[in-house]
């Protein structure tokens, strides 16, 4: 494991070409050249649909902390404000809720499309064009994006694990080192879920059928 | 070849439009056309490689440790659970019963529902499209013109950018602040001066009130000049609503923006607070408003929804006897007076948890705070991404030497500050046509912020100038965010056309008060001096 995260061009390498964006390319390559390999599509689709299932748990899971933020700090407005009591700790849990919101949210908005886009041109394009721009665009933005922040970002939290640092302050939390660990498990998720929309779109311009997006639930 | 080596920095910015043009997230487009041109940079000796392992450091202390940022999704959360606890039908509804019989005056209406909406939940594109839902198809049906009323629509939509509280006030104070800081300590200022986001809010109040009178006054001269196109409407034998009814719909949703901004004007809260203290009464606010079942048959009397209103009344009465009394744990020299208070308070603890238990258990069990959740948290992502990615960009400009770059550009050429701030401007407006406010704040402010502010230039002036001429750029066709949304709720029958005309009046009167605020820089720095001394 330890070598993923040197920085050598052959870690780079073997995070980047890994083997669901080479699927994703052979399904897109193999739809160019108008080549049916059926034995393709349904590991496409087992993959898709695991990636997709695991970013929908994480966030079914994760979206309770906006609630546990609203509530904690109107609580703590109410114990500092009127009690004049407050508690470090407690001010440090809603920044760590706060960080987790997002950092864990992020595959599950790739997943629905939640990411804003410049849809000028984009909505204009064909169907087969916007999966172009999506297998290209997460081949040379979002991975080589994704890797650098789980690489240095795996570095940076392994330094904080060493000594497992704790907050600055004395009576704060005593668990920098794991909010610092959420860094490389946000990229390696992003890695993930990025991979399944260049495997969506892969098996789209392949003309295969698309793995159910899964049920987010619809607001009411 | 060395000509386009020493602009590395211009040729980032051009080559992230044309990629942000493909439409892909715009996060990852940031982030990935900077990793590229570090990785150019590294190549041709242009850019110091050790510059690129700072930016986990950047992610963890400018991201996800921003104590400011805190606020972004819990305003989130209380706009949403707003947007779902359909206010807004109620309050237009009420609004036209009220002011409908005048001439224009469905259109007021709609531009009062629009300010307070905005005002209550920040968040652009669900304004405009809730508005647009709502409203259009009433107003033409009452023979108003369809451009007129989009018009209407998309302007007072837009207004949820300007009037505080608002998300991206939130994020342009903070950026503005760092940007503040950044510019003495370059002066060799040790001892800053600092600004908060409460100073950016005070100071978009008046330019605020001052957009919503000049639309009103707008809409009354319309009303006056062409009735056929804001004609009164058909009396259908209804009374005009209540004095309780306007008071029960109408001061909820005031109640929540005046203590909101209220307790962050008066210092008792900063940003952060306030925002949680909304969030919670619109928690209050939506579950007062939803039995749990519908099927149901109503019970006589729906205790719930009782409960849930004392718990509200139960809070805001212990926030109320900390401001008459010294409620504070923990001293020795506490009076019987104090005691007692102390006391009640703790009492009102019961009220108040039994109140937020209740709510919480309404919400949850008719999965509207499921989906408010979820809502959340995927706007914060989105949010948080962006300035990920915007992150990235940054540290790559800079270390292109960036910085320098747009220094000699805003310098040249003479014409001191003014003509900076022009420059500024326009590049942002432009920029506002395929740039959502996010994305402009958080790349182009950090990079010409410090410049500006270096000039002497007020922070809270710039930064509700920037805010105003954003948000004309959302509203200017045919690129405006703004008429994208409400093109995409709008009925059949309205032709673009229609969205494009009725926009140009309400631009001119947006250009109009950014002229006003340009010569009369008071309009933004007064109240914030007034307040914060």
């Amino acid at each position: 494991m330890g070598f993923l995260f040197a920085n050598t061009p052959l870690s780079w390498a073997i995070l980047w070409a890994q083997p669901l964006l080479l699927l994703a390319y052979g399904l897109f390559i193999l739809s160019l050249l108008g080549r049916q390999v059926n034995a393709l599509v349904r590991p496409a689709h087992l993959i898709v649909h695991f990636i997709d299932g695991l970013s929908t748990s994480i966030i079914e899971a994760s979206k309770w902390l906006a609630v546990t933020m609203a509530l904690g700090v109107a609580a703590l407005v109410v114990t500092r404000y009127v009690f004049g009591v407050s508690a470090i700790k407690a001010q440090e849990s809603i920044i760590y809720m706060y960080a987790l919101l997002f950092l864990l949210a992020a595959p599950a908005t790739l997943m629905t499309d939640g990411h804003v886009r410049v849809d000028i041109l984009y909505e204009k394009l064909s169907a087969r064009g916007q999966a172009i721009v999506d297998i290209l665009g997460t081949t040379f933005l979002l991975m080589p994006v994704a890797i650098l922040i789980f690489k240095y970002g795996g570095a940076f939290a392994a330094r904080a694990w060493v000594f497992k640092e704790g907050s600055a302050e004395a009576s704060g939390l005593p668990m920098v080192y794991l909010l610092k660990t959420a860094i490389p498990v946000f990229a390696a998720l992003m890695m993930a879920q990025g991979s399944a929309m260049a495997l969506r779109a892969a098996l789209f311009l392949y003309g295969a059928p698309l793995p159910t997006p899964q049920r987010i639930d619809e607001p009411v | 070849m060395d000509i386009v080596l020493a602009h590395l920095d211009l040729i980032m910015f051009a080559v992230a439009i044309l990629v942000l043009l493909s439409g892909y997230p715009v996060a990852f487009a940031l982030a990935g056309v900077a990793l590229l041109f570090a990785g150019i940079g590294i190549l041709t000796g242009h850019f110091d490689a050790a510059l690129l392992s700072a930016f986990p450091n950047r992610i963890y202390g400018g991201v996800m440790t921003r104590q400011v940022m805190v606020a972004v999704p819990l305003f989130v959360f209380m706009g949403v659970m707003l947007e779902r606890s359909n206010i807004a039908a109620e309050l237009l509804e009420t609004m036209a019963g009220l002011f409908g019989k005048m001439r224009g005056g469905l259109g007021i209406s709609v531009i009062l529902v629009g300010a307070l909406l905005a005002a209550s939940t920040g968040i652009v594109g669900a304004t405009v499209v809730t508005m647009g839902l709502l409203s259009l198809p009433t107003m033409l049906r009452h023979g108003y013109s369809p451009s007129l009323s989009c018009g209407a629509i998309a302007a007072s939509g837009t207004l949820g950018q300007i009037i505080p509280p608002s998300i991206v006030l939130v994020l342009l104070g903070d950026v503005i602040s760092n940007a503040y800081q950044r510019a003495q300590l370059d002066a060799g200022n040790f001892a800053p001066r600092t600004i908060s986001v409460g100073d950016l809010f005070a100071g978009a109040i008046l330019p605020g009130l001052l957009l919503v009178v000049l639309y009103l006054l707008w809409m009354v001269g319309v009303a006056y000049f062409r009735p056929d196109m804001a004609p009164a409407v058909k009396s259908n034998a209804d009374r005009p609503p209540s004095l309780k009814a306007i008071l029960g719909v109408l001061l909820p949703p005031l109640l929540l923006i005046f203590s909101v901004l209220g307790s962050i004007l008066g210092g008792l809260a900063d940003v952060t607070e306030a925002a949680g203290v909304g969030a919670l009464g619109a928690l209050f606010l939506a579950a007062s408003r939803m039995s749990p079942r519908e099927d149901t048959q109503k019970p006589e009397r729906d205790w719930g929804r009782l409960i849930v209103l004392g718990g509200a009344a139960a809070f805001a009465a212990m926030i109320a006897l900390a401001m008459v009394m010294d409620l504070r744990l923990g001293r020795s020299d506490v009076t019987l007076m104090e005691k007692a208070g102390q006391g009640m308070a703790f009492l009102l603890v019961i009220p108040a948890l039994g109140g937020i238990l209740t709510a919480l258990w309404r919400l949850f069990s008719t999965k509207v705070l499921q989906a408010v959740s979820r809502s959340t948290a995927q706007i914060s992502a989105m949010v948080f991404v962006i300035l990920i990615g915007a992150t990235l960009f940054s540290l790559v400009f800079r270390g292109l030497g960036g910085d320098d770059s747009v220094e000699r550009l805003l310098l040249s050429g003479g014409g001191g500050p003014v003509r900076a701030v022009v420059l500024v401007m326009l590049v942002m407006f432009f920029l506002g046509f395929f740039l959502d406010f996010i994305e402009i704040t958080f790349v182009v402010v950090p990079i010409v912020g410090p410049i500006l502010l270096g000039m002497g230039i007020d922070p809270i002036w710039l930064g509700v100038m920037m805010a105003i001429n954003l948000q004309t750029s959302f509203l200017t066709p045919p690129f405006g965010f703004a008429l994208f949304y409400l093109r995409g709720v709008a009925p059949k029958e309205v032709r673009t056309a229609h969205i494009y005309r009725g926009a140009m009046p309400f631009v001119v009167i947006q250009i109009v008060v950014l002229a006003l605020v340009a010569l009369f820089p008071g309009l933004a720095t007064a109240l914030p001096h007034l307040i914060y001394g």
